[in-house]
């Protein structure tokens, strides 16, 4: 099967390993895997603060880029949401074939590869992916087929506190936030998280509180969630 | 009605508190527990949410109707309306009411809507005592502070915080009696009952509270007169429908099946009966409520005000009431106050929140807060409230990012110039609590 | 619709007894939320329900209505000057989110579904 990839921009700029294990996942799932040039954003930083002109202008190079012949695969709940939900209406035009990375692994996935035995994970639901895409139980496993035991996080339904621009609106706020989702993985050895905003924010906090370690959940598993 | 331009500053306050920290969570996180478990011992609550929302829409679309409707069952019943437009005309005829009666005490019971119109200060200007009739209100009153919840008012409060607002020692036995002897004089005493209504039926003209202490049924019980502040949006416009509604206000609020003492007042006592108001005033506030009707916030009309998604909003359990307004707080308040009140004076509401959509989830007639947050978001830049420098710079970034060459562009610079994030900007507050992200050497597009 | 008249009001924190003390009679009572319904009459105040601390309400079991659209359609055609619908004992959780009865209310309630002596009111 054909599938377009969506690095997202915070994937293509921070987190090239992680979109780059997707894209590894994907060929083992037998997909052939385009990566569309023109790409660059879906919008959603310019959308979620208001600004909907500059978020249509920025969604129009997906528009360019994207065919509608093939799924659309992303490393993201967030864009995956911004797209399937959002973008469509603010173009006016016919929507896509939009996947969520471990949505679309959980139904044509092939085998995983299992780098992931002996070690305990917690996965943390990204709001959008789990609210608005119902994606929840995918991801949880696919990360038990690959090896891991999965624990679960006290309140799995708080926000990490990223947010887009609240986590600079907000910042204490948000990095209170971010505190409490950290605090509840101190027992396992990595924190997964399916999208890349989250990731950025909680990695950030970690790295500054020393606090759990976070991965990707296209990292943790092509390679496991200690590979660096 | 006023509002916070500092949310952030009163958030830090809030968040350095540990108590309040403590507080805010277990509070929450019990008042979530109580509603998932109400929840799921109902025997079909998405029906039910479903039928919720259907009345709140329809009584809004029909609003003029049941008002007309409304107001002539309470006058067949010896009730009198006083309909108002803005708060201050609102507060106005309720002192108005006060000084005819010649009333010196007026005893309220927990009313959101007094708030709004600030009732208390009003009357207090016209020389009159208030008192608050409500446990947790009532502490917030002595303590010269505004409710922190809509269902819970002193929601941050401990046991040792009730004591001292009270002055006595901090034993729940002692603070309890104390409070009875007091409140109870209350009731005996005041000229005037204030209450809101939590709902109010057309077909009847009946005024709808619902409180677990008993408190507004003692108030409205005792005192000589009682005056009624109904936000226009509370009608239902029969009783049959208010059973409903008042299914999901009591599992969604507390918890419950129904609310302690759900009391409906029709009219003030009859003759031969001994006690109840000989007084029944309505005062109908819209305060900014009929100009939402036609617009694409009127479901925010459909709150039924039970608390749910500031039990469940992440910023909530971290700030509390406080930083949203002296009134409305949470998700809801976020999307009220800046409706209610001129939105250039509360343009951090709308994005005091991370659009998680855990309060819709929570919401038992589904108004899709986040949507209507992004829609204000949207207004604020529309209508040029939002920053000249934000809209600059998200224009000039939607322009470089249209295309791959200046995406390319951009995010090279940015890549050279990191070292320079850290003292302008975004940059600069994202470092202060967070390490800021490394741009990979090498962006996906280029490895393949 | 005892049964579940039983279970509900004793979930709300009544005692249901089969005979016991009563100082008033119930209007009606509310199967699906064990509820008591009570309203004033010119023998009978609005504060003699809130007033005792404990509270022993008489309700003959043919008065219990199934739910509250039941009582809504009883009530429809002439609305008592006040309805009370009581679920329990007066309650708060103000403070700490402790529950603490009794208030403002009574802090007990004692509903009799047989009860022989008629009550003074």
């Amino acid at each position: 099967m054909r599938v377009q990839l969506f690095a997202t921009c915070l994937g293509d700029l921070f987190f090239p390993e992680a979109v780059a294990d997707a894209e590894l996942l994907l060929e083992k799932a037998e997909c052939d895997v385009v990566f569309p040039r023109v790409q660059t954003c879906c919008g959603q930083p310019a959308y979620n603060a208001g600004h909907r002109s500059a978020a249509r202008r920025v969604a129009r190079t997906f528009e360019r880029a994207f065919a509608r012949d093939a799924p659309v695969v992303v490393p993201s709940g967030s864009c995956a949401t911004m797209l399937s939900r959002h973008v469509p209406d603010l173009l006016g035009c016919e929507p896509w074939d939009v996947w969520e990375l471990s949505a679309f692994l959980g139904v044509h996935g092939g085998a995983l590869p299992q780098p992931n035995s002996g070690r305990t994970v917690a996965y943390h639901d990204s709001c959008h992916m789990l609210r608005e895409l119902g994606i929840s139980d995918p991801p949880r496993r696919l990360l038990v087929r690959s090896g891991a035991e999965v624990r679960d996080l006290p309140r799995p339904d708080l926000c990490c506190g990223f947010g887009g621009t609240f986590s600079i609106r907000q910042p204490e706020v948000s990095t209170a936030m971010a505190d409490d989702k950290l605090s509840g993985a101190a027992e396992v050895d990595a924190l997964v998280s399916a999208d890349p905003g989250c990731l950025m924010h909680l990695r950030a906090r970690a790295a500054r509180t020393g606090g759990a370690r976070v991965v990707h959940l296209a990292t943790a598993l092509a390679r496991g969630v200690d590979a660096r | 009605m006023s509002t916070h331009a500092e949310f952030r500053e009163v958030a830090r306050d809030v968040l350095r508190d540990e108590h309040a920290q403590n507080a805010l969570a277990t509070g929450t996180a019990r008042l979530r527990e109580g509603r998932l478990r109400a929840w799921a011992s109902a025997d079909d609550i998405e029906a039910l949410r479903e039928r919720g929302r259907a009345i709140r829409t329809a009584t809004i679309r029909d609003l003029d109707r049941h008002l007309d409707t409304f107001a002539a069952a309470v006058t067949a019943r010896g009730g009198v309306i006083h309909r108002t437009s803005t708060a201050a005309e609102a507060a106005e005829a309720v002192v108005g009411i006060c000084r005819t009666a010649g009333a010196r005490l007026v005893g309220k019971s927990k009313s959101m809507a007094t708030e709004e119109i600030r009732l208390n200060q009003a009357l207090e200007a016209a020389g009159l005592e208030v008192v608050e009739t409500d446990l947790g209100e009532y502490l917030m009153q002595m303590r010269g502070e505004h409710p922190q919840h809509i269902v819970v008012p002193a929601i941050r409060l401990t046991r040792d915080d009730a004591a001292e607002a009270l002055g006595v020692a901090p034993d729940m036995e002692e603070l309890m009696r104390t409070a009875r002897q007091r409140l109870h004089e209350v009731f005996r005493t005041a000229d005037v009952a204030v209450t809101g209504a939590n709902f109010a039926v057309a077909e009847t003209g009946s005024i709808c509270l619902v409180t677990n202490e008993g408190n507004a049924d003692l108030l409205t019980a005792l005192p000589r007169m009682h005056v009624v502040v109904l936000g226009m949006e509370r009608l239902v416009p029969t009783l049959a429908e208010l059973a409903p509604l008042l299914r999901l206000l009591a599992s969604s609020a507390t918890g419950e099946r129904l609310t302690t003492y759900t009391t409906l007042i029709t009219g003030p006592r009859r003759t031969g009966e001994i006690d109840g108001p000989e007084e029944l005033h309505v005062v109908v506030i819209d305060n900014g409520r009929s100009a939402l009707r036609d617009t694409r916030y009127a479901e925010m009309l459909n709150c039924i005000r039970c608390g749910a998604c500031l039990n469940v909003c992440p910023v909530y359990r971290k700030t509390g009431g406080q930083a949203y307004s002296d009134i409305y707080s949470g998700p809801m308040g976020a999307v009220l106050v800046p409706l209610l009140s001129r939105l250039e004076r509360s343009h951090d509401l709308p994005h005091a929140s991370s659009l998680c959509g855990a309060c819709t989830e929570a919401c038992p007639v589904g108004i899709p807060l986040p949507e209507l947050l992004l829609d204000l978001r949207r207004d604020l830049v529309e209508r040029g409230v939002a920053s000249r420098v934000e809209r600059i710079a998200f224009t000039v970034w939607s322009y470089a990012w249209s295309f791959t060459v200046g995406y390319r562009l951009t995010t090279t610079l940015a890549r050279l110039g990191r070292r320079l994030a850290p003292l302008v900007g975004p940059g600069r507050v994202w470092s202060r609590g967070r390490e800021l992200p490394t741009f990979a050497r090498r962006r996906f597009r280029d490895r393949r | 619709m005892k049964a579940l008249f039983t279970e509900r009001a004793r979930a709300a924190g009544c005692s249901v007894e089969e005979d016991a003390a009563a100082e008033l009679e119930a209007d009606y009572g509310i199967a699906e939320t064990g509820s008591l319904v009570l309203t004033p009459s010119p023998t009978r105040t609005r504060a003699s329900w809130l007033e005792p601390e404990v509270l022993g309400a008489a309700l003959p079991e043919e008065r219990i209505l199934p739910d509250l659209e039941s009582l809504f359609a009883v009530l429809v055609e002439d609305m008592p000057s006040a309805v009370a619908i009581v679920t329990g004992p007066s309650r708060t959780k103000d403070i700490e989110q402790t529950l603490v009865v009794g208030l403002h209310g009574p802090r007990e309630i004692r509903v009799c579904l047989r009860c022989r002596e008629a009550p003074r009111s």
